[in-house]
């Protein structure tokens, strides 16, 4: 930002008191909750806190977590550079509507994105009794999971390539083709190089909220101990029971993650010198 | 600007790869994944027939479920737009220690699974927790009632207010601060009738993200609400209720209004942003 | 003969960016296509490179003799630099250059000691040797210029094509660039089209230059030929520095370059029109007069040598003659009608 001048400088103490209110705001609102869930998950001493995380139930709520988020990943990522490459490469009827139907999942509830889901594969659902008969099992199980976390996370790496890619416009792509190359040297050669920073962002957006989804897995889960809680709700099974050091330790495990997240997202903004809008 | 107009035609031809396998795949990921099941959810609803869905909506416990939802998703909303003004306010144009710190720390509620910041705020506002025994001689009551349920919901809102106006505050120009300054106005007039409208798009766009996300919004408020039925139950989790009460129709009765209201939200959200885009663009 | 283009049509929606196209280039030239934004020479370089294509069934598009209508921009083997460059801003210089080399299949691709003694060889040529590591984000703009013409040559090909190759420059380094293509087009001698709005740069540096407009060529020639015979009332006016006059009592436009304008004393019965020096100003050997002609209120430039200023004595305000040098060849142009 360019240095104001004087004639548009607030007074000082405007200033000052902006500044402390934010600041007083943000660190009650944000800083606080984030040291108290470390705080309350070591209350107990550090031996307990391990205790929680390295018990049975903890560790297959892990190992679902990573599974789930290593299925939904990379399908939603291919997703998002499929979609992004038809919006920003091309002109066709309908365009607008396909960008709607991408930001849906962030105004649909997670417990709704859950349900349709139940409706489809559920034991009353469209082809629950063809499942039932074939002894395929979705809902309650790992494909019910993927699905709903592929639902609700499928927008994030559509949302920062579209932009840059719109962006960046096409001459890139069409001086390669011109050069002789293929469409795939093309992408691969041009397109991804120029993206791949915007693809990682998106990834990195999307693993975070593939392991932190809450709601529409809730739904789907089925809440069986040990088999199909992920991370979260794992915690509110043991929030439930009153087992807060343990709740609150693997709550600490999803705020390292979620604050790896951030530290990755500021560095590649950092990196990139991007600034990313979100949605 | 050419080689938009030049790929814009109906001509049949198409001069970049891959136009038919990446519209081919995103088509069937999104039926597949998302329209076909959504739909299903409208499909459902409409074979409980008019007067079934009336029955369902018509109850005492479903309405005051969509009177607490929405009632305090619009406050969360407007009180995101208040802090959030004030915190893309002073992010952008201050300089401060921490300020960077600050600015990373506003996508926390992003960052965060819902369910951690669930039981964070639950644990720091129960009667017991740090700020709830200090709130509670007071008489004020924040966990297990109402007030928790808002303050949930205006946590996970907040970084669409920030983040939505940042860029916008960023692009003004301090050219048409100084001119309003050299034509004598004071700060406040410049404010209010310089600075303020061009940012008043992008404020009412992260309000409304902030809102619609707090309608449909769960982990983080299933923990401090309490969940009294009439009392502190959000549609969400009654829909949740209905389905572990093996319930579908009612549950689908709900989820359909709800998918409604979001389908309305996000064509309200296109619109802004279109309105958004074009006044940046413009300025 | 290098390109043949035959009743070429593009069509955008409702908009006709080409009708009917026809024209012949023969090899080696430098071709300039010249005309004003939306004229279309744009849209008609990217067909001739293949990154785009003509209405289907409407026109017709031969290199060297080879139908080429239907040939992707991958199979065409035309050389094409964009305004802004397009260079691959990941890769290095001698990246870029290797570029059209190294996604050549395995079969055809060079080894990499000739590719790099290739890559050499035309970064030596367009002047860049030694930067052969830099990324194109550390060059200037002629440098990156430079660097998008050695890229598009390195796959031999049948016909250059240039867009704007000087839009994005400032004037001082546009100027340098100019010179050089002009000298670098001789010594590698292959076909080239440009497209330019400059009508300086396209008479100044083009063997051939095409003249658009709406959609269609207006003039095809040498330049001397287009500056001296404008074939139509738009070449004329896109040209500039032209004079529109009207002789008192006819509707006749005629247009008058300044130069061909003959100062006369006001007293002089054998002059057209009379007026009064409303601006003077003399630069150099020549001298340029604004004059107001009294009865039709319009303003004629009229270029004089300092000479016959001094001789003739005049300043601003005084009653002149004018007359047009109707027996130079450049004469008038045709008439048109008034509402044009």
């Amino acid at each position: 930002m360019s240095p104001v001048s004087r004639s548009t400088q607030d007074p000082l103490w405007t200033r000052l008191l902006l500044i402390g209110a934010a600041v007083f705001f943000l660190v009650l609102f944000l800083l606080v909750p984030l040291f108290s869930i470390f705080a309350e998950a070591f209350k107990k001493g550090v031996a307990l806190y391990f205790e929680a995380l390295t018990e049975e139930n903890a560790r297959s709520a892990v190992l679902l977590t990573l599974t789930v988020a290593a299925i939904t990943v990379p399908f939603n990522a291919l997703f998002g550079v499929a979609a992004a490459w038809v919006i920003a490469k091309f002109e066709f009827r309908g365009k607008s509507l396909l960008l709607a139907l991408i930001d849906l999942p962030f105004a649909v509830s997670p417990v709704v994105s859950g349900l349709c889901y139940i409706l489809v594969f559920g034991a009353n659902g469209v082809l629950g009794p063809w499942l039932q008969a074939h002894d395929i099992r979705i809902i309650f199980a790992l494909p019910g999971m993927v699905l709903a976390t592929i639902f609700v996370t499928f927008p994030f790496v559509a949302r920062e390539l579209i932009p840059l890619m719109q962006a960046q416009g096409s001459d890139q792509e069409y001086a390669a083709l011109s050069l002789g190359a293929s469409g795939w040297q093309t992408f691969r050669r041009v397109t991804l190089p120029n993206i791949k920073w915007a693809l990682f962002y998106g990834i990195i957006l999307c693993n975070a909220r593939a392991m932190g989804e809450f709601g529409a897995v809730s739904v789907v889960s089925g809440h069986i101990r040990g088999e199909t809680n992920t991370l979260p709700l794992h915690v509110e099974v043991l929030y439930n029971d009153y087992n807060m050091v343990a709740a609150f330790a693997c709550a600490s495990m999803l705020s390292l993650l979620g604050l790896v997240t951030l530290l990755l997202k500021t560095f590649i903004e950092w990196r990139t010198g991007l600034r990313h809008r979100h949605s | 600007m050419h080689s938009s107009i030049s790929i814009s035609s109906k001509r049949p031809r198409r001069v970049l790869p891959g136009f038919g396998l990446s519209l081919g795949f995103t088509l069937s990921y999104l039926g597949l994944i998302v329209l076909i099941p959504l739909t299903l959810v409208f499909f459902k609803s409409t074979g409980l027939g008019f007067t079934g869905f009336w029955k369902v909506l018509s109850s005492d416990r479903v309405q005051s479920a969509f009177r607490l939802t929405f009632g305090l998703s619009a406050l969360a909303g407007l009180l995101n737009g208040v802090f959030g003004f004030l915190v893309a306010w002073v992010l952008v144009r201050y300089q401060f220690p921490g300020r960077k710190l600050l600015d990373a720390a506003v996508d926390l509620p992003f960052a965060m699974p819902t369910a951690v910041a669930g039981i964070a705020l639950t644990g720091l506002y129960a009667p017991n927790g740090w700020i709830g025994s200090k709130l509670a001689p007071l008489g004020i009551k924040v966990a297990f009632a109402p007030l928790g349920i808002l303050l949930a919901l205006t946590f996970i809102g907040l970084p669409f207010v920030v983040r939505t106006l940042q860029p916008v505050l960023e692009d003004l120009e301090s050219a048409q601060e100084e001119a309003a300054a050299s034509l004598g106005a004071n700060r406040w007039e410049t404010f209010r009738r310089v600075i303020f409208p061009p940012l008043l798009p992008a404020l009412v766009t992260g309000s409304t993200l902030a809102f619609a996300r707090a309608v449909g919004e769960y982990g983080s408020v299933v923990f401090i609400a309490g969940n009294k039925p009439g009392k502190t139950e959000i549609v969400p989790l009654l829909i949740m209720t209905k389905l572990e009460q093996f319930d579908y129709a009612g549950a689908t009765a709900l989820a359909s209004l709800m998918l409604a209201i979001s389908f309305v939200l996000l064509l309200f959200l296109n619109f802004l942003q279109r309105k958004t885009s074009l006044s940046r663009r413009s300025s | 003969m290098s390109i043949l283009v035959q009743n070429l049509r593009r069509t955008f929606g409702s908009f006709q960016a080409l009708r009917g196209i026809n024209l012949e280039i023969q090899s080696h030239q430098l071709v300039a296509l010249l005309g004003p934004s939306g004229s279309g020479k744009t849209t008609f370089l990217r067909i001739l490179g293949g990154l785009d294509f003509p209405d289907p069934g409407h026109g017709k598009i031969l290199i060297q003799n080879e139908d080429v209508t239907e040939q992707p921009a991958a199979d065409r083997k035309t050389g094409f630099v964009f305004q802004h460059y397009a260079l691959f801003n990941h890769l290095t210089v001698f990246e870029n250059v290797a570029f059209g080399l190294n996604v050549r299949p395995k079969h055809i691709r060079p080894n990499s000691n000739s590719i790099r003694d290739r890559v050499v060889e035309l970064l030596q040529l367009v002047q860049l040797d030694g930067l052969d590591q830099r990324l194109p984000s550390e060059l200037s703009g002629g440098q990156r210029q430079r660097v998008a013409l050695a890229r598009a040559l390195a796959i031999d090909p049948r016909v250059l094509l240039l867009d704007e190759p000087f839009g994005a420059l400032d004037a001082k380094v546009r100027k340098d660039l100019r010179r050089w293509l002009r000298s670098f087009h001789k010594e590698i001698g292959v076909t080239t089209v440009f497209v330019t709005h400059d009508q300086q740069e396209a008479l100044e540096l083009a063997d051939t230059v095409v003249i658009m407009n709406q959609g269609q060529i207006e003039q095809v020639g040498p330049p001397q030929e287009i500056y001296d015979h404008p074939a139509t009332p738009f070449v004329y006016e896109f040209l500039g520095d032209v004079n529109k006059l009207r002789k008192p009592g006819r509707p006749d436009l005629f247009y008058v370059r300044p130069h061909e304008i003959q100062i006369l004393f006001a007293s002089d019965s054998s002059a057209d029109f009379s007026a009064r020096i409303e601006h003077l100003f003399a630069a150099g050997p020549s001298a340029r007069l604004t004059l107001r002609m009294p009865n039709t209120r319009e303003t004629v430039d009229a270029d004089i040598t300092r000479q016959q200023l001094d001789e003739m004595g005049l300043s601003e305000g005084d009653e002149v003659g004018l007359k047009l040098a109707t027996a130079s060849p450049k004469a008038p142009a045709p008439a048109v009608t008034p509402s044009r």
